[in-house]
């Protein structure tokens, strides 16, 4: 997938002004917000399970060399083997050269954020051969020919009509079906037939146990479980910073999880994988390699203001309380990554001259910061691409200009504080019943809301000052 | 050492070879210290029984609890027929001993025609109301996957109250080598792919029924009894 991120502000205003869109964007709150509500109320040790957890993601990621050491040493142990991919197109290549080797024409595919960030699907078609999505949404989305919306619920943009249309159209000769249970019910039978006749599964991993080499995979849908059992070959596709250190680590971390994510205490299946079948087991993969990806993990890693944001665990409870991505939805933001997590990932993934108007699209509410599991501080993390984006030149003129002249005053107190009464003045004039409609220079502000009017001389300004 | 590696150790500002930092890691993998537990998940055995069901419930299995392996075969006949399900099941190996006509059995990985599997589980966990399977030649995990409704018998005696029994339970049992998979089944297969609606079955089963058994004594339940109890005590 191309990167869109640097058209932002075109494809925000275009997701404002779609209706079917917002309709949509209004459920986030039953779907999501409300169910992760309910399922913190009943678990009393939430915030201290969230400080453990913060801790052994800073833990992990300190020791990142050698938990990762020792997860290969016991992959291997168990007849599998870890193969390390700098970067995308690295990861790409271990990936078809493993499926070409191994004879592959058909694999059966897990949701995987990672596979969509080096855009695995583009090249294993390429190599020729055909890789199926299977969880429902990916699906979907894979005969709609478009990119996920959201991390743990991929199709969340797609009405049940736009579903049975696209199953109309590629599940030739079934009638039209309307019912979600009926499209459900369609697609199992569709996608039955995929995994029985896959040459290998690939799936993703939610955390990567070092102390004994077993992949996690959480799904709602057993679609993983299926791609991890039924091919002879079994690839886990996943990001250096997936590592835990420990089962009991791993525990906590899944306690988690599925409440922050959709407010399950946990998924219908998780399982535990750990190299190919076993002497005289009857099913099972025969070969199992896990591929890990950096591709601009290190650089993170290495910079201390971005290092904290490998502790995500991908739950996605900051884009559900994201007033930005309920406003425009996942696909503004142009890359595989949407929301608070997106803004802050996509500059160090796709490069900040690709992604910088993500990190300003922010109010910098901090809710993000208030719902994440691991603690990370996404607002701080924003501030850091804004800074950066601003030395580097990358934000508008306008703006840089604004910031300038506001830095010159703010050192020049009496101009400022002059300056800043004239100014509220002149914004009181403008207000009709405490709001201004219109704003010159910030009209793109204004267009949709009111701005309120300062409040007078007496107020807030003389309040700070004494 | 890989680049990968190399840069790793760049980007923290290491070496490998660092006593304190390879003692560090080597402390917590020895010691893999718990987090916070929710607390009720040491309560008696009742107790853990009852939350158990309730939260079997919740994540929308359906519940028996029977006193004998007996008993839980005449359940399990009977919830079939009661739901206008074929009399025929693929079971684990370890479950063929048991009389099931007029009910018939067949024990190898299901296919995909075969709609009913019958697994036993070897632990049930009452925090989370999971259902936890060591995948084994006798036991192929894809009896939980496969076939549209999954019947799975536990003996009350494996039911612990947190998910860090399992790993109490699988450093014991497999103290070298884990299984290739450990699974936790906590419901029938979900998704709300389509329009944030949960409907059921969405590749793997539409129902999930799990037989509780009481008896520690019958044949083919004592092949789990021991491991359950070192689980419960760790």
């Amino acid at each position: 997938m191309r990167p869109q991120s640097h058209d932002f502000v075109a494809r925000a205003a275009a997701a404002l002004g779609d209706a079917r869109l917002q309709t949509v964007l209004r459920g986030i709150d039953a779907r999501f917000v409300a169910a992760r509500r309910r399922a913190l109320d009943d678990l009393p040790e939430y915030e201290a399970l969230r400080t453990r957890a913060a801790g052994i993601r800073a833990h992990v990621l300190d020791h990142l060399d050698l938990y990762l050491e020792r997860f290969i040493d016991r992959v291997e142990a168990a007849g599998g083997r870890v193969h390390l991919a700098e970067d995308a197109a690295a990861a790409r290549k271990v990936v078809v050269d493993l499926c070409r080797s191994a004879g592959v024409r058909t694999l059966t595919k897990s949701k995987s954020m990672v596979g969509e960030e080096i855009a695995i699907n583009e090249a294993l078609a390429d190599a020729g051969i055909t890789a199926v999505e299977t969880d429902l949404g990916e699906y979907i989305l894979q005969l709609a020919d478009e990119p996920p919306s959201h991390i743990v619920a991929p199709a969340f943009h797609k009405t049940k009509e736009e579903v049975a249309t696209l199953f109309a159209r590629f599940h030739g000769g079934t009638p039209r079906r309307e019912e979600g249970a009926d499209l459900v019910a369609e697609a199992r039978a569709v996608l039955r037939e995929r995994y029985f006749a896959a040459d290998a599964g690939l799936t993703g991993a939610n955390f990567l146990v070092a102390e004994t080499g077993q992949a996690v995979l959480v799904t709602n849908e057993g679609n993983g479980d299926l791609c991890q059992s039924l091919p002879r070959l079994h690839i886990v596709l996943a990001s250096i910073e997936k590592l835990v250190p420990t089962l009991e680590d791993a525990t906590t971390l899944l306690r988690l999880l599925a409440r922050s994510a959709t407010g399950q205490e946990i998924t219908a299946y998780t399982s535990f994988s750990l190299g190919p079948r076993r002497p005289g087991d009857a099913v099972g993969p025969a070969a199992f390699h896990v591929v890990l990806v950096d591709n601009g993990r290190t650089a993170m890693l290495a910079d201390p203001g971005l290092r904290p944001l490998l502790g995500c665990i991908r739950c996605g409870a900051c884009i559900n309380h994201c007033p930005v991505y309920a406003a425009v939805g996942g696909h503004a933001f142009g890359w595989v990554y949407p929301g608070p997590v997106g803004a802050a990932l996509n500059p160090a993934l796709a490069g900040l001259a690709e992604a910088h108007p993500l990190p300003a699209a922010s109010t910098l509410c901090g809710a993000c910061a208030e719902v994440c599991p691991v603690k990370i501080p996404l607002p701080d993390i924003l501030r850091h691409w804004r800074e950066k984006s601003h030395r580097a030149r990358l934000s508008p003129v306008g703006e840089r200009l604004g910031v300038r002249l506001w830095a010159w005053l703010a050192r020049h107190p009496r101009l400022y504080h002059p300056g800043l009464r004239l100014l509220a003045a002149g914004l009181r004039m403008m207000a009709r019943g405490g709001a201004i409609a219109r704003l010159p220079l910030l009209g793109g502000w204004t267009r949709r809301r009111d701005m309120p009017a300062p409040e007078p001389r007496r107020g807030r300004f003389r309040e700070r000052r004494e | 050492m890989s680049r990968v590696l190399a840069r790793i150790r760049a980007a923290l500002g290491v070496r490998g070879d660092a006593p304190a930092r390879r003692r560090a890691v080597q402390e917590r993998l020895r010691r893999h210290p718990r987090g916070p537990l929710p607390g009720w998940a040491t309560a008696d055995r009742e107790t853990l029984l009852a939350a158990f069901r309730a939260r079997l419930e919740a994540n929308r299995a359906t519940v028996a609890r029977v006193p004998d392996e007996n008993a839980a075969v005449a359940a399990v006949r009977a919830w079939l027929t009661h739901h206008d399900l074929p009399l025929e099941a693929v079971v684990a190996a370890g479950l063929a001993a048991l009389d099931w006509a007029p009910l018939r059995i067949e024990t190898r990985p299901p296919g995909p025609d075969d709609r009913v599997g019958i697994a036993i589980a070897d632990l049930g966990i009452a925090e989370t109301g999971s259902l936890v399977f060591f995948s084994a030649p006798d036991a192929p995990i894809t009896l939980a996957f496969v076939p549209e409704t999954h019947i799975v018998l536990v003996p009350a005696g494996r039911v612990a109250g947190p998910m860090e029994a399992i790993w109490a339970h699988q450093r014991a049992r497999f103290p070298n080598l884990p299984p290739r998979s450990v699974t936790l089944v906590s419901g029938p297969s979900r998704t709300a792919d389509i329009e944030q609606t949960i409907e059921f079955g969405a590749h793997g089963p539409k129902r999930l029924h799990v037989v509780i058994i009481e008896a520690q004594s019958s044949p083919s339940v004592a092949r789990w009894a021991s491991a359950g109890a070192s689980a419960e005590r760790s």
